[in-house]
């Protein structure tokens, strides 16, 4: 089971090892308990994907399944084109990550690292965007991308990313940026370095965390994301996953089993990246403050 | 490495907050342009030339130029194989043609075809509906197929005729030809009816003796409903055919009124109310959310629309059969209404000769017979089309009845206004309520009527 | 202001150099920048005064705008699920977020106990979080599901009478408050990492000074979290405000339109009826209530907020 420490403290307070006290030993029942509630659901989740029809419409539920049936994965692949739904997403997904690493970490290099006139003007102009609801923008921009004639493609969901990449990610790399030693840039521009050498040589080498944070946070938004492709993208050809289980519900909304093997593929990606990123899942959120919602 | 990052927070929050209200300040006081920034829809097109019908000639001597039509369509995957097959039939017959199937899934269809219209990007060929055509009508997005109909002296006699009135503009102009029509229909288990020790219900039966038999259908365990006698609840475009079933109607005759609150309309919903709340015979929308109450042999009667026989052929596994609507004293040959498939052309398409062409051959007789026919799912849009809803080696025995019904059934007078999709969410919601129980009819009718009348008049 | 951004502040202003290379680090910066500000323009300021115009005219995409003045804002006052709908969000958002956030703080709380094998607990009660919302919806809706869901199943075992859940009316929105309960793991981890940063010492000089759990909680956690709550305070209220997909896939605003939230009523003027022109002022009007609530809490802030941090020396 993979970690989930805090900070560097902590990690070194757990190598030296405190030694628990009996008094302490109260708290795994709060602990166990609560933590089992919270398991039930994604225990649920993945049995009932597992069951035959049979056992899915039993009172009392029936909890293990018995015999185990992986056929309700493969059904899921084969009833719609579930396996074009996640190559629609996985495009989607990278090509944002693309776009949200370059343009939010160069233009916090800019607000941090360069004068220019208006400065923090324009800094405080795009952070401000972070408290604007979407709602608003939701309108006029669908109406730009319908007379561009976007409406259909993917565009819509990957290029506004190649503009800044939103401004939290701006505000992240700039905090990120701040604690990295101007002495670096001074060294390197002594030595003839331009501005974007700087930039891409000095800085993003030394950006590994945040790079990763941004990134981990950006996929899990866009994998998520419901309310865009549900507005831009129309046609089974090009639906990503989280619409294209929408389509499931739609067509099989009495097939569980299958509705529920569907979810689990969908969320099986996003559980692997947490356990393999664990670390920058939890530096993200604490200081983003954003989940992967 | 804390504190910074409680700072920061605070830091920007307050910039967030400050930019914010400028913005907003900054968006407020801007000046409002005159009109909105965007363009409209592309403007129509010329109205297409009426002359000039393609040949029927299978084999032109002089290859005419290929054509790609864009044909958008919204079907299971077993109804579009059907239609893919009919494609190339007509593709082989005529090799000027060639069609490119755009399937959508229909939750997702009219949306897609709005922005798609909207967008300049229409397809040549479209499924449209009864409920819908008109919206789309009076939007002029669909072609006037008359011009052709005239030149061609094509006779429109064999699409059954009162289907006819939803295609149709104000003029009388047709604009989309119906491939096939649905009525509602009444499917009941014979061996529920059997288990229970009842006879089986006939044509005649009505829907107070319907009432008095079902609490005998209806089996429970503890506090739990495990059979249900009947289910089945009118809104949308079904529920005209239960209102002219007790001599009421939706709208008035100069279609400028709703007239859903008369007391002939809220006798049909208190019926239907009674079975639910009062009698206990019929599944709340609870019991029978996410589960499949006919298929798993818990349901003894429902009235569904008649093109899930195709379904039932094939996921039933009792013995079924389908029966017309019960009667009602009041109007006892009104069986059910009707509603349908069509396929039209849009007004935008650059071959409109072409796309004609193909909406003529794809609801002839020959391709109605595989599309519709072959597939079994309702009754074909045209009344010679060949069907295999009849095979006698497959459930309903009845099935002929459908042709009946479908011989009466008028279409919805709502799907001859362009307000369908505003009235029957005004009164979907409600009609919920009162079937649940939860709002007396009388009294919810009446709410319903003040909001659709606006919408009648044009005024909302 | 951490010390090394600080320092690079200095520096930054020590550079000052001759005019021209101002002038051409100026233009760098903005080439750097560029790409943001255009984003700007293009997806916020310039759709935010495009969306005035269009919220003051009719519009359903196919034939040309009819500029209609006030008129859409006039038609909120008299609609009702206009004000169903704000009605509906209020009560998820005042009363689900101040939930989240209590039941955010406890399981951070419980969290931070050093006890052996802490980190498994702290993934279990994470992991819920990065279940997508299209699938943890329809998790939820089989868990809710009246006859065969687990939720009736646990109602027997206690010997409860049956729900119907989020067919219920009065149900519903209390329904889909506890469902966001369970992923509550975003917030718990913003506090566990708050609480982590409140020195031991503090709780060990309030603990000599005789001072009880629940008065160290009072006196010492609170104030110090309290920057944290904020944060977490406004973000919440602004995401809360715009909850669309859960109750788009679960309900469709039903029953009664009692899970109808304002979003979804906006997505159904805009994108089910094309009413592009009353679309966009209901989503003026949810902008300009988000902005006055969030002006709210910045000057509630100040009598509850603490600040003055002990590391700011």
């Amino acid at each position: 089971m993979a970690e989930l420490a805090l900070s560097r403290k902590e990690q070194a307070a757990g190598r030296t090892g405190w030694r628990p006290r009996a008094s302490r030993l109260v708290w795994y029942v709060p602990l166990t308990l609560w933590g089992a509630v919270l398991l039930v659901p994604l225990y649920w989740l993945i049995a009932s994907s597992l069951k035959e029809r049979g056992q899915v419409f039993v009172v009392p539920p029936i909890w293990i399944p018995d015999p185990i049936v992986w056929e309700n994965y493969p059904r899921a692949f084969s009833v719609l084109p579930f396996g074009m739904f996640l190559r629609n997403s996985l495009t989607i997904v990278v090509l944002n990550l693309i776009g949200v690493l370059l343009t939010s970490s160069m233009a916090a290099f800019g607000f941090s690292r360069m004068r220019f006139p208006l400065r923090n003007l324009w800094f405080a102009l795009i952070i401000s965007t972070m408290m604007l609801p979407g709602v608003v923008t939701l309108i006029p921009t669908f109406i730009v991308f319908k007379s561009l004639n976007w409406v259909n493609t993917f565009l819509p969901l990957i290029v506004p990313t190649f503009f800044g990449g939103g401004a939290f990610n701006i505000f992240l790399f700039r905090q990120f940026f701040l604690t990295i030693p101007y002495e670096m840039d001074e060294a390197a521009r002594i030595d003839g370095a331009s501005s974007f050498r700087v930039y891409w040589q000095i800085i993003l080498p030394l950006s590994g965390p945040v790079l990763a944070s941004v990134g981990i946070f950006n996929v899990v938004w866009n994998w998520n994301d419901f309310l865009h492709p549900l507005i831009y993208l129309h046609g089974e050809e090009r639906l990503t996953v989280a619409v294209g289980l929408r389509l499931f519900q739609g067509m099989y909304w009495q097939d569980w089993s299958l509705m529920m093997a569907a979810s689990t593929v969908m969320l099986l990606p996003m559980l692997v990246l947490f356990f393999v990123a664990q670390r920058y899942f939890v530096q993200g959120v604490t200081v983003t403050g954003f989940g992967g919602r | 490495m804390q504190n910074p990052r409680l700072t920061n927070r605070r830091q920007f929050l307050r910039t967030a907050a400050l930019g914010v209200t400028g913005t907003a300040i900054l968006a407020a006081c801007a000046p409002a342009a005159p009109t909105p920034t965007a363009v409209p829809a592309a403007a129509p097109k010329e109205a297409p030339k009426p002359a000039a019908p393609p040949p029927a000639a299978p084999s032109p001597a002089p290859k005419p130029k290929q054509v790609e039509l864009r044909f958008a369509v919204a079907y299971d995957p077993t109804a579009l194989d059907f239609v893919k097959k009919g494609v190339t039939m007509v593709e082989a017959k005529f090799p000027q043609l060639k069609i490119k199937v755009e399937n959508t899934p229909w939750a997702d269809y009219w949306q897609k075809l709005t922005t798609d219209v909207a967008g300049g990007n229409a397809p040549d060929t479209i499924l449209m509906v009864t409920m819908y055509a008109q919206e789309w009508l009076v939007k002029n997005v669909l072609l006037d197929l008359d011009p052709y109909i005239r030149a061609e002296k094509f006779d429109i006699e064999d699409y059954w005729p009162k289907m006819m009135p939803a295609y149709k503009d104000k003029q009388g102009h047709v604009y989309a030809l119906p491939y096939d029509i649905s009525v509602q229909t009444f499917y009941f288990s014979q061996e529920i009816f059997q288990k229970a020790g009842l006879p089986a219900p006939t044509a005649d039966m009505s829907w107070d003796q319907l009432r008095q038999m079902a609490p005998q259908l209806v089996k429970r365990e503890g506090d739990r409903t495990t059979q249900f006698a009947y289910d089945g609840f009118p809104t949308g475009w079904p529920l005209e055919g239960f209102l002219w079933q007790n001599g009421g109607r939706l709208l008035s005759a100069d279609r400028k009124e709703c007239l859903i609150n008369s007391p002939e309309c809220t006798e049909v919903v208190q019926y239907f109310t009674d079975l639910r709340v009062k009698d206990k015979v019929a599944p709340t929308p609870a019991d029978a959310t996410g589960v499949d109450l006919w298929n798993s042999g818990r349901l003894a009667t429902r009235y569904t629309n008649s093109s899930v026989v195709a379904n039932y052929r094939v996921d039933t596994k009792f013995a079924w059969d389908v029966l017309p609507l019960p009667k009602r004293a009041k109007a006892p040959d009104v069986r059910s209404c009707s509603a349908g498939g069509s396929y039209c052309a849009a007004k935008a398409t650059k071959f409109p000769d072409e796309a004609w062409l193909f909406v003529k051959e794809f609801t002839s007789k020959e391709i109605l017979g595989v599309v519709v026919g072959d597939s079994g799912r309702t009754v074909p849009g045209r009344r010679s089309a060949p069907t295999t809803l009849f095979d006698p080696t497959k459930p309903p025995k009845n099935a002929r009845v459908l042709i009946e019904i479908a011989e009466n059934a008028q279409v919805m007078e709502l799907a001859e206004t362009p307000y369908y999709t505003k009235v029957t969410k005004a009164y979907d919601t409600m009609l919920g309520e009162i079937y649940t129980g939860r709002k007396p009819a009388k009294e919810g009718l009446d709410e319903v009527k003040k909001q659709i009348d606006p919408i009648l008049q044009g005024k909302d | 202001m951490s010390m090394s951004s600080a320092d690079g502040q200095a520096r930054l202003l020590a550079r000052r150099g001759p005019s021209k290379l101002a002038r051409r680090e100026a233009i760098e910066g903005y080439l750097f920048v560029l790409p943001a500000i255009l984003g700007f323009f293009i997806w916020v300021a310039g759709p935010m005064v495009a969306s005035v115009a269009i919220s003051l005219s009719r519009w359903d995409l196919f034939t040309p705008p009819v500029w209609v003045g006030a008129a859409n804002y006039a038609k909120l006052g008299p609609d009702p699920l206009f004000s169903k709908s704000l009605v509906n969000t209020a009560f998820y958002t005042f009363v689900g977020v101040p939930l989240h956030l209590i039941v955010a703080l406890l399981a951070a709380m419980l969290l931070n106990v050093k006890v052996y094998g802490i980190s498994i607990y702290r993934t279990a009660f994470y992991v819920p979080s990065i279940v997508p919302v299209v699938a943890n919806t329809l998790l939820w809706l089989w868990i809710l599901q009246p006859e065969f869901g687990l939720a009736n199943a646990v109602i027997d075992l206690v010997g409860l009478p049956r729900q119907t859940w989020l067919h219920d009316p009065v149900l519903a929105k209390p329904v889909f408050i506890v469902m966001s309960l369970w992923s509550l793991g975003t917030q718990m981890v913003i506090f566990l990492a708050g609480l982590q940063g409140i020195p031991e010492t503090l709780y060990e000089a309030a603990a000599i000074d005789g001072a009880g759990r629940i008065t160290r909680f009072q006196s010492v956690t609170l104030p110090l979290l309290s920057p944290v709550v904020f944060f977490n305070l406004v973000i919440a209220i602004i995401g809360s405000f715009q909850v669309f997909a859960v109750a788009f896939i679960a309900t469709q605003g039903g029953p009664n339109d009692e899970t109808l939230f304002y979003v979804l009523y906006v997505f159904r003027h805009g994108f089910e009826f094309f009413n592009m022109g009353y679309a966009a002022a209901l989503a003026w009007v949810l902008f300009a209530i988000v902005l006055v609530f969030t002006l709210i809490q910045f000057a509630m802030s100040r009598s509850w907020v603490y600040y003055e941090s002990y590391l700011k020396r």
